[in-house]
Order: structure tokens, then sequence, then C-alpha cells
């Protein structure tokens, strides 16, 4: 198993300051914790989410409410990312218009944020527990079966958490293919 | 509706996409034409950009013009909003 990376492990620590132990983890609550307003608006257009910083440390998160629950959840852990590591930078307007968690993130502090959600969302402790509990049920469970039942559980579509399962190295790459 | 108001039913769906202004009586008369207030047909409080944000982050928006109408829309609704600059006004 490799280590947590550094945006994995201030996630990981976000966690446990804000005593999160149950699914589906609450980001909403999260983000108003860390003083942030969390302002929900339906936009017919791309962007996703944004954070704008104000000079005395406060904090809006905007997310786009047309976009489906789970990408609204992402969109809400990828501002906290750029809230908690990316305290230098004003403002953010996010878009994940690619949402292939390989490959969409074009910068350095894209990919810490998506690897922050992606943990903040799918802990790894949680993932691994949730994964247990489905295989020892005496049912035959394939990939895309497994991947869909956690997704539910951690309210992530199931393309998140297959990447997640194939990068926590619970799954096969090759067995998610098709 | 376009003789109620005495404009040209191409105005009416300008004014409707944003694309061409009211004047002050129109606003009355549209009001009155589809049995509302004036004060229902303006937005809520809008905020200005320029009074909230500093300059790097103007100049980063005014190349994007969708991130832009999104960040208007959620500085205007968010209770914060003051707390991030001097206080609001009425353009976007």
């Amino acid at each position: 198993m490799r280590d947590p990376l550094p945006a994995e492990q201030s996630a990981i620590e976000l966690l446990e300051d804000a005593g999160v132990d149950q699914l589906p983890v609450p980001v909403e609550a999260i983000a108003t914790g860390l003083g942030a307003d969390l302002t929900y608006e339906s936009y017919d257009g791309e962007v996703s989410g944004m954070l704008i910083r104000g000079d005395d440390g406060t904090a809006v998160i905007g997310v786009n409410s047309r976009h489906a629950p789970t990408r609204q959840r992402f969109s809400v852990a990828h501002e906290i990312a750029h809230l908690v590591m990316h305290p230098g930078t004003p403002m953010f307007i996010d878009r994940f218009v690619r949402v292939n968690w390989r490959d969409g993130a074009s910068n350095s502090e894209e990919i810490e944020a998506n690897s922050f959600a992606a943990e903040l969302l799918m802990p790894r402790e949680l993932v691994e527990q949730e994964v247990d509990r489905v295989l020892a049920k005496p049912q035959l469970v394939t990939p895309q079966r497994l991947a869909g039942q956690l997704a539910k559980a951690f309210q992530v579509s199931p393309q998140a958490m297959s990447y997640r399962l194939e990068n926590l190295g619970v799954l096969d790459p090759a067995a998610l293919i098709g | 509706m376009a003789a109620r108001v005495r404009l040209s039913r191409t105005s009416i769906t300008n004014i409707e996409r944003g694309q061409q202004h009211v004047a002050l009586h129109q606003l009355f008369l549209l009001a009155s034409a589809v049995g509302c207030t004036p004060e229902e047909l303006l937005p809520a409080e809008s905020v200005s950009l320029e009074d909230l944000l500093p300059a790097e982050v103007l100049a980063q928006l005014a190349e994007d013009q969708e991130g832009r109408d999104f960040a208007v829309r959620i500085l205007s609704k968010s209770a914060d909003v003051r707390t991030l600059g001097e206080g609001t006004s009425v353009s976007g």
C-alpha cells in the first residue's frame, strides 16, 4: 500500500478534525465548518464550482446546482481543497469539463485538489471497510457492481469510485474495462 | 404584448435576452402588461465585481465571461458578500 500523497494527508487530517466516521462524508458541513460561505446557484454553463477569498480570511464557495448531485459534492470537496491547500490564490473557477479522474487536471494545484477531493469524499480507510463489508456477503460481486454499491454509499459517481478503487489498488484496472 | 407596451416584438425579445435596455416608463408598461409590480421585474440585488474583487482577479475574469457571470450570481446570493469588499452596488 503506497503512502498518502501530501494532498491526501491534508484531507485525512481534515476528516479527523471534523470527526467524520459515517457515510456519506458531509462535505457541505465540512465546508461551512471551515468558515466558508457555501452558496448554490443553478447556472446553465460548464462552471461547476468556484472559490473566492476575501481579504480578511473569509471565503465564498459557489456551486452550480444544475449539475448532478454527485458532481456538486465533488465540486464542494475540490473547492475545500483549494481553500485549505492554496491560500495564496484569491480565486478559482473550476469546470471539470473532462471529468476523467486520470488526466482531467491541467496544473499542479488542480491535480492536488483532485487528490484531496478523492480522499475527502472516498477516504481510503472507509473505502477499505466498505469493500470488506461487501465482499463478506455470500454473493457474487463483479468489479462494476462493487464500484456501483460503494458509489451509492459514498454518494459519488460510479466512475469516480471505479477510479478510486483502481487507484487504491483494490481493483485491477484491467478488470474495469468494458 | 408588443402593442400594449408600444414596443416591437423584436425589442421585447431583445429585452428578454438582456440585449436591450429598458427605459423607466417601459418598465412600468411591461409590469402592467404582465400583471405584476415593476419591482418584481427587477433582478435581485446584484453586485459590482469591481467593488468586491482585487485587480488580478478581475483580470482573470475579463477573459472568462461565463466565470464572470457565475461569480456575479454567486456573490449576489452570498450572505458574506459585504465582508469581501466595500458594500454592494447595482451593476453586474
